[in-house]
């Protein structure tokens, strides 16, 4: 049985990266956005 | 009739219905409801329909052709546009959101020349940009509705300017009638249609051809450049192919109907998960139509149209009303592209109209001139497609790359590069417009790797001759 040829795999990795990325890049965001558990409130 | 006619005709009165609904319940008194529906459409909408809306033609046509014709070589387009959508969503989304209501910008010709307002450029700007949208959005609707023509031709046995009347006259109807909240809410249910035939296709396909491993054997035997990411090429044809494909990709950084989300999302806070969503979905439907496309070439030989493979496929391998689902998916990729176009045209002339007519036209006047243009642009395509002047291929690559150019490019500039000047921008638009234009006729397999160097040139050179360090400069 042929497969598809490493160049193709790849690529296709490639594709499925790029909304991993978007995912991690939006996680980083929220961290950023929402304060640390720990910090008191300024009162 | 068949149960394949029924849950068509079914999906175009739920269609037809949203208009009608919109049309009823939107309290649409100002263009910016109509246009925008008020910048406030959550996350998930906002990311389904842009997908939706930029879907189009191109996945279950143009793109299952390529994947036909020449096999897998398409993923570099693939991996290249979900890059320039990342780059999108997290570099020019958030500050154009905030910019657009801080200057109350409706489109993004508007937003480039409400930027520099204050000078004879922003107009000229809205002048040549709502020409550049005019003439690019026109072409894209065309080629929408042959794409339309196309399927229900193959699907329902229509006469080919039937069908590109059907289509026509319903995306029309619910467009004019509901406004951006229609095109926004057809394209959620378009979306999730896309997403269905997106699965169920390449599946049935493959299981039909034998199952995975069979489809590979099959395809290699064809032809075996057909799962190969080089296409058979090296060296500096490879290049120039590689090149082509990057500079057509680079088309989705100024899509007007997509932009449009961004002004229209509730918050630019919303834009981060958003892009998570819309990536998924691109990924799936850049990726899928190929192996569509060389599912079609194993079951019906190179001698079947190309670019109806997915259509074949439709009326061979479903029950007719599972076929009526699909199609209604396919054909709402089609629609929810044109509803779409025809809001962001329509939207450019009407400001363009008010801009210069000042404060003596009422925003009844403006609404119904608004309405009145959806109906014209759609008309215009409905036109076009009867004239039929190339493949749907090519017609959406030249009016991608076009928009591209002329109204992504002078955008990402103003967000991303604080010395972009009204001046560049103008010239950005006009180059843009003329540089495609021309070079369709001139060079029409490479046009896009002349005009983007061109563009970016002008842009660059032209920002750092006008710019003055005191203030944004026309």
């Amino acid at each position: 049985m042929n497969g598809l040829p490493p160049d193709t795999w790849l690529v296709l990795l490639g594709i499925l990266m790029v909304p991993l990325l978007g995912y991690g890049l939006y996680r980083l965001e929220v961290a950023r956005r929402s304060p640390p558990d720990d910090a008191a409130p300024d009162t | 009739m068949t149960g394949l006619h029924l849950t068509f005709g079914l999906f175009l009165l739920v269609l037809l219905g949203i208009g009608a609904y919109f049309y009823r319940t939107t309290d649409a008194r100002r263009l910016a409801d109509y246009m925008l529906a008020g910048r406030d459409v959550g996350t998930w909408p906002i990311a389904i329909s842009e997908v939706a809306s930029v879907a189009s033609g191109w996945t279950f046509f143009a793109w299952v052709g390529v994947g036909f014709t020449t096999g897998l070589h398409g993923l570099w387009f693939s991996l290249a546009m979900l890059l320039v959508i990342l780059f999108m969503y997290r570099y020019v989304g958030p500050p154009f959101r905030r910019a657009s209501q801080a200057l109350n910008s409706q489109t993004v010709v508007d937003h480039l020349a409400l930027t520099f307002r204050s000078t004879a450029t922003g107009a000229a700007i809205r002048w040549v940009g709502t020409v550049a949208v005019v003439v690019f959005m026109i072409s894209y609707v065309g080629a929408q509705l042959i794409a339309v023509g196309e399927a229900l031709g193959t699907a329902l046995d229509l006469p080919y300017v039937a069908a590109v009347l059907t289509g026509g006259m319903a995306v029309a109807v619910y467009t004019t009638l509901g406004g951006f909240s229609a095109s926004v809410w057809t394209d959620v249910v378009q979306g999730v249609l896309v997403l269905i035939a997106a699965l169920l296709l390449p599946i049935a396909a493959i299981a039909s051809v034998g199952g995975w491993g069979v489809f590979l054997d099959e395809a290699a035997a064809i032809d075996p450049t057909l799962l190969s990411s080089t296409g058979g090429m090296g060296g500096g044809a490879l290049v120039v192919a590689l090149l082509a494909w990057l500079t057509f990709a680079m088309g989705a950084i100024g899509q007007p109907h997509a932009l449009m989300r961004f002004q229209a999302i509730r918050s630019d806070t919303l834009i981060s998960k958003a892009a998570v969503i819309a990536l998924c979905f691109q990924a799936l439907r850049l990726t899928v139509p190929l192996f569509i496309g060389i599912a079609g070439r194993v079951l019906y030989g190179a001698g079947a149209a190309p670019e109806s493979a997915a259509m074949l496929m439709l009326a061979d391998l479903f029950p007719p009303w599972l076929a009526g689902v699909l199609l209604a998916g396919i054909i709402g990729a089609i629609l929810s592209t044109s509803d779409s176009m025809m809001i962001v045209a329509s939207a450019d002339l009407t400001t363009l109209y008010r801009r210069q007519a000042g404060t003596q036209v009422t925003e009844g006047t403006v609404l119904r001139l608004g309405r009145l243009m959806v109906a014209g642009v759609a008309a215009l395509g409905v036109g076009l497609a009867l004239w039929r002047p190339g493949t749907i291929f090519d017609i959406i690559e030249f009016a991608f790359v076009g928009l591209g150019v002329t109204v992504g490019l002078p955008l990402a500039a103003l967000m991303c590069w604080t010395r972009t000047t009204g001046t560049a921008v103008l010239a950005t638009v006009g180059v843009g417009l003329v540089g495609t234009t021309a070079n369709l006729y001139l060079l029409p397999d490479l046009f896009p790797i002349f005009v983007w160097p061109l563009a970016f040139a002008v842009l660059i050179g032209t920002s750092l001759m006008t710019y003055e360090p005191t203030g944004r400069s026309a």
